[in-house]
């Protein structure tokens, strides 16, 4: 007997009595015979996909970014700032600067300027601050004299401040400008980058260094903790290879000097050294740059490249600086002070 | 596993399809997925087009909450269901235990982990589930557990000797004659629903059957012979 003709296997065949007979009594207690319809459910509610809401959130909050970055950055050109005025003896004044403007407070009075919407300035007593240029990617002012703190939270280059023959460009931090009568001033960085360019020289500065400058001479940038003997070294330095020549045996010494009272914290100063003077890689300050940055000293086609002053050879090293100053947009804490 | 083209189309004739091809990312697998029809009117007790896939697909559904997907798993298992239980239970029983496991396996989807094992998933719930204290199993129900709407009572006193007789039988063989006698169900469909092979589906029944003719007391059929000298 084959599948299709067994009555078992096969409903449809034809099939003895007493089967036939078993099956007809049995038939009506079946499932659809009975009409046993589906139980009432509780109603799930319908799950909508985890990722939709998130994705959504995600959209606005990057269309709100997208939106206040731009309302950040934009600017009517020539529209004043304000500036508050905080003196012991009377309460704040409100105040605005426009372009061709200047604010000085008196001794014993500072001031809080509004930098259009990407920072503040903080004017110490005795300071006078002149408003030149004011529009979107470009603000500038002159600091004529005394002490000012800026914070600001832009792309790089927005905001700069005139020094005598210097101009400090802000590449997105927070620093302090002093601008004596004299001509002579400090720059010291306490997030970020600034850029010091008097002439042709163009000094980055990065955070937690300083730079002392006069006029458009700019000393080399050092860390704010580093060493008498590491300051006075570069200070003599910087005179030996100004006077002498860096390929001077004078200027030998000096270099030997600087290497010898560097830490490896101060290897940005030497950088800055290196990259201002490349001819200085024929003393003691290139295989003391390459221990602090870690870096293998050892190649003579690389140093003979940076005392030469190329520029490929040079950038290799600075690539191995922990931050950069493109990282701008990382100072966001500068936005919060 | 795509069905074949001829069946598809014989399926279409017939208005079953609802929602034929669907692509699935084609540009990475190319896969092709038979939407199963869900609708109400379904004919058959075990479609052959729903397969393993289809049975996941529409688990995946019921679990998000869809209704005509449950509906489809139910039309599909209800006769294994109500068959393991009208082998355990008298009818009423049976169809009371049917629904409950079907209701609690709607709220518990969410421990399945293999969706195209619903099936096996299903009984097992269905093996283990018991009525209320104090109901007793088929064995020791009387007649009245048995009446059926418009059935004779002389009918009824029979198809009551016929479920006490296979409730006497080992549990494979019960299941079995269940699916095939009061179910409907043709030893191909009794394979695809429980999983078996058919030869043990084949074999379950005739001998299941051989076992049954004995406590009825009814002369042994010929193919039941040929299948003991197999």
């Amino acid at each position: 007997m084959n599948e299709h003709s067994d009555p078992l296997w096969n409903p449809q065949a034809s099939a003895d009595d007493d089967l036939a007979r078993i099956q007809r009594l049995l038939a009506p207690y079946g499932v659809r015979a009975r009409g046993l319809e589906m139980p009432e459910t509780p109603r799930i509610q319908r799950r909508r996909s985890s990722a939709m809401p998130w994705a959504i959130a995600a959209a606005v909050a990057l269309l709100l970014l997208g939106a206040g970055y731009q309302y950040r950055l934009a600017w009517t050109p020539g529209r004043s700032w304000v500036a508050v005025r905080h003196a012991p003896s009377a309460s704040d004044g409100l105040t605005r600067l426009s372009p061709g403007q200047s604010l000085a407070t008196a001794s014993k009075e500072s001031a809080t300027i509004t930098v259009a919407r990407i920072g503040s300035i903080a004017l110490s007593p005795d300071s006078r601050l002149r408003l030149v240029q004011t529009e979107a990617g470009t603000h500038r002012v002159v600091l004529e004299q005394g002490h000012m703190r800026a914070r600001i939270w832009a792309p790089p280059g927005y905001f700069s401040v005139r020094a005598d023959a210097a101009e400090v460009i802000d590449l997105g931090c927070d620093f302090d400008l002093w601008k004596r009568p004299d001509g002579s001033g400090r720059i010291f960085v306490r997030s970020g980058w600034v850029s010091y360019r008097a002439g042709t020289d163009d000094i980055l500065v990065p955070e937690h260094y300083g730079l002392n400058f006069v006029g458009a001479n700019a000393q080399t940038p050092t860390r704010s903790d580093a060493s008498i003997a590491f300051t006075e070294a570069i200070g003599a330095l910087e005179r030996a290879v100004g006077t002498d020549g860096a390929r001077s045996p004078s200027v030998q010494t000096a270099a030997a000097a600087v290497a010898h009272a560097a830490r490896d914290v101060d290897g940005f100063s030497l950088l800055s050294l290196l990259s201002r003077s490349p001819a200085l890689a024929n003393t003691e300050l290139y295989p003391r740059l390459g221990v602090a940055l870690g870096v293998d000293a050892k190649d003579p086609i690389h140093r003979l490249a940076w005392e030469a002053g190329n520029q490929e050879a040079i950038d290799a090293w600075w690539k191995k600086m922990p931050s950069q100053p493109k990282r701008w947009w990382g100072n966001w804490l500068d936005v919060l002070g | 596993m795509v069905p074949p083209l001829a069946s598809l189309w014989r399926h279409l004739h017939a208005g079953r399809i609802v929602l034929c091809l669907r692509l699935v990312n084609t540009s990475t697998c190319g896969c092709l997925f038979v939407e199963y029809p869900l609708t109400n009117d379904e004919p058959g007790a075990s479609n052959p087009l729903m397969t393993d896939m289809h049975v996941a697909h529409c688990v995946g559904q019921a679990r998000r909450g869809s209704q005509r997907a449950f509906a489809a798993l139910y039309r599909r298992f209800s006769p294994l269901v109500h068959a393991i239980q009208l082998s355990r239970f008298p009818p009423a029983i049976a169809d009371e235990l049917t629904q409950e496991c079907f209701a609690n396996a709607f709220m518990r989807l969410d421990q399945l982990q293999d969706d195209a094992k619903f099936g096996g998933w299903i009984a097992a719930i269905a093996r283990r589930m018991r009525p209320v204290t104090g109901v007793a199993t088929t064995t020791d129900r009387n007649l009245d557990d048995f009446n059926n709407d418009g059935a004779k009572p002389e009918d009824a006193a029979e198809a009551a000797r016929i479920f006490r007789a296979i409730a006497g039988l080992p549990e494979a063989y019960r299941e079995t004659l269940m699916l095939r006698l009061a179910e409907g169900m043709s030893g191909q469909e009794i394979a695809v629903l429980t999983g078996l092979t058919p030869q043990s589906v084949r074999v379950n029944l005739h001998r299941g059957m051989a076992k049954l003719r004995d406590a009825l007391g009814l002369m042994p059929a010929q193919s039941a012979r040929e299948i003991e000298h197999e």
